[in-house]
């Protein structure tokens, strides 16, 4: 061998290890086998490698150099050049977290700061909910269980059903909250921060129904002669038994993106409906009522039930939203220029909000000081 | 960016092509040293002074072939003479000639670190699925465990990992040179 070839071998010995990755026959040793191979093919040591090599930052190192060179042009050039490296940045700092997510964050219902869960009876009656304590209502004939952040409504009997009046709750999830409602029909719809969501105490008739402000993730009982509907803002989302997340926030759209099975979207203007497949997203436009539909990583929508938050090429703009809603706090930019600054990266939800930010500034430069209940963007 | 526009780049001291120089060799190049010195602080430094020669002398390679070899070699001289450094600030005999026999088994290690690499970035490119499936298997998960950590068939994991391996053999095909790079982040981030 000769330094010459390193390039060459690198190139076809990766191919050699994709090769041994998929094939079905794990596990049992060939002997022509490249030694770095087996190497890296062996449990975590690829992982082990990567995550060594974390700390050795690339753009950073760039950064010095292109400073020294550039000294006397600052400003303009500058900025590009931050910029260009924040989105590089990302890359590393989800690698690192990666592995974490998959140890399963346990989920921590409830909400964090003053503000309460309330519930709405259908008598117009608020109760709070607390966060972690267990409860017991009684609506009309329906007993309520609210036990860890979880609310649950009991089961329908078959026989009962079609039958009773339309009686509605509402539970309303603050900024810094989350909150899970097991329905009467077996499904399950997890609440984000600052949303609500309206449903009948049992369904009736021939579909079921509910409305949602905000953001919630669905996982709907299978029925399939009985439809399941979910109305937010504009638009309604049609589905039979699949699990999807609904989101309201965005200024500009409504978002619904889909995991499993399939769902219909149409907005309430219109008769057609648009079908979504797995791995798509949907969005339709408040500003020309259109749906549009595209493939993303369905992972960036749905992290946030499983305690993450999960960026990936996402705006500063568009994440310092959704952590001022989940920590409850208003962020406050010193200038408009970082804004647009892109950042990809898993950050843990139930972390403090301060390391959750210093991590920010760890890979990307950008300061935030902390005054009261304000980020403060530098 | 293919590996010919790369490397004229690098030749011609582009700052975009130098950037791409500083994502795909930084972090390999400092874990070698590492390995090779036992060091990071200093591994950095070695790294750091190569890469500078590449920016700010007139030296030019002919292809990656040539810079891979230019930047490993640099490095690995470095590093033995920071080793030889300190053997003879120690006064120890033995270590001596630790590294200078080894030449071989640096060229190896050399080639262990830039697979890592490139696998590294094949697989960021990857679609979301297949490379979460190579990312699990290379994490001692069995099919049949990923299958139902991402409730998908058995099937279905055999099939993503196939076309993730289709994918990356077109793409380390000798023919074609893909220069990966340019792919990590498909928008145009430099302009």
């Amino acid at each position: 061998m000769d330094w010459k070839d390193i390039d060459d071998l690198a190139r076809r010995t990766v191919v050699n290890m994709a090769n041994r990755l998929s094939r079905e026959d794990e596990g049992q040793e060939r002997e022509n086998e490249d030694r770095i191979v087996r190497e890296l093919t062996t449990p975590r040591v690829f992982e082990e490698e990567i995550r060594r090599r974390g700390k050795y930052d690339g753009n950073k190192a760039f950064r010095q150099v292109l400073a020294k060179k550039r000294r006397r042009v600052i400003g303009r050039v500058c900025a590009v050049a931050c910029s260009l490296l924040l989105v590089m940045c990302g890359v590393w700092l989800f690698w690192g977290e990666s592995r974490q997510v998959a140890e399963q964050i346990p989920i921590v219902y409830g909400v964090r700061g003053n503000q309460q869960v309330i519930l709405q009876l259908s008598g117009g009656e608020r109760v709070a909910l607390g966060g972690r304590d267990t409860m017991r209502l009684q609506e009309k004939d329906k007993a309520i269980e609210v036990k860890g952040g979880v609310i649950a409504y009991t089961p329908e009997e078959a026989e009962t059903s079609g039958k009773r009046e339309d009686l509605y709750n509402t539970l309303f999830v603050p900024r810094g909250g989350e909150f899970r409602v097991e329905l009467s029909d077996g499904s399950v719809v997890h609440l984000n921060a600052d949303s609500e969501l309206r449903y009948p105490l049992a369904f009736a008739g021939d579909e079921r129904r509910v409305y949602l402000k905000g953001e919630a993730w669905f996982e709907v009982a299978k029925n399939e002669e009985i439809p399941f509907y979910v109305v937010a803002d504009n638009v309604q989302v049609r589905v039979y038994g699949t699990s999807f997340n609904v989101n309201t926030h965005g200024m500009k759209t409504v978002q619904t993106v889909l995991e499993e099975g399939s769902i219909g979207m149409q907005s309430l203007a219109s008769s057609r409906e648009v079908w979504v497949q797995p791995g798509q997203l949907a969005e339709y436009n408040r500003a020309d009522g259109e749906i549009r539909v595209r493939e993303v990583d369905v992972r960036q929508y749905t992290a946030w039930r499983e305690g993450v938050f999960y960026f990936n090429d996402k705006t500063l703009e568009d994440i310092m939203g959704e952590l001022s809603r989940w920590y409850d706090m208003e962020v406050v930019y010193v200038s408009d220029r970082g804004k647009e600054l892109h950042f990809s990266g898993f950050l843990k939800r139930y972390e403090d909000v301060r390391k959750i930010l210093a991590t920010v500034t760890e890979s990307t430069g950008i300061k935030f000081d902390i005054v009261k209940n304000r980020i403060i963007v530098n | 960016m293919n590996a010919l526009e790369f490397i004229e780049g690098v030749n011609k001291k582009n700052d975009r092509a130098l950037k791409k120089l500083y994502d795909h060799y930084y972090a390999s190049l400092c874990g070698y040293v590492e390995k090779l010195l036992n060091d990071s602080g200093i591994a950095e430094d070695i790294v750091q002074e190569c890469l500078i020669k590449v920016w700010n002398t007139g030296v030019t390679f002919s292809d990656m072939k040539a810079l891979s070899a230019w930047l490993y070699k640099s490095v690995y001289h470095a590093a033995v003479s920071v080793l030889r450094e300190r053997v003879s600030l120690e006064r120890l005999q033995d270590g001596s000639r630790l590294l200078e026999d080894e030449e071989e088994a640096a060229q190896a290690l050399a080639l262990r670190e830039e697979v890592i690499t490139y696998f590294y970035e094949i697989l960021n490119q990857l679609p979301g699925q297949q490379r979460d499936i190579l990312l699990f298997t290379l994490q001692g998960h069995k099919v049949q465990d990923i299958a139902s950590m991402l409730s998908v068939s058995e099937n279905s994991v055999k099939t993503q990992k196939k076309r993730a391996y289709q994918y990356i053999r077109e793409h380390f095909d000798a023919n074609k040179l893909h220069f990966l790079l340019t792919m990590i982040f498909p928008k145009n981030q430099f302009s």
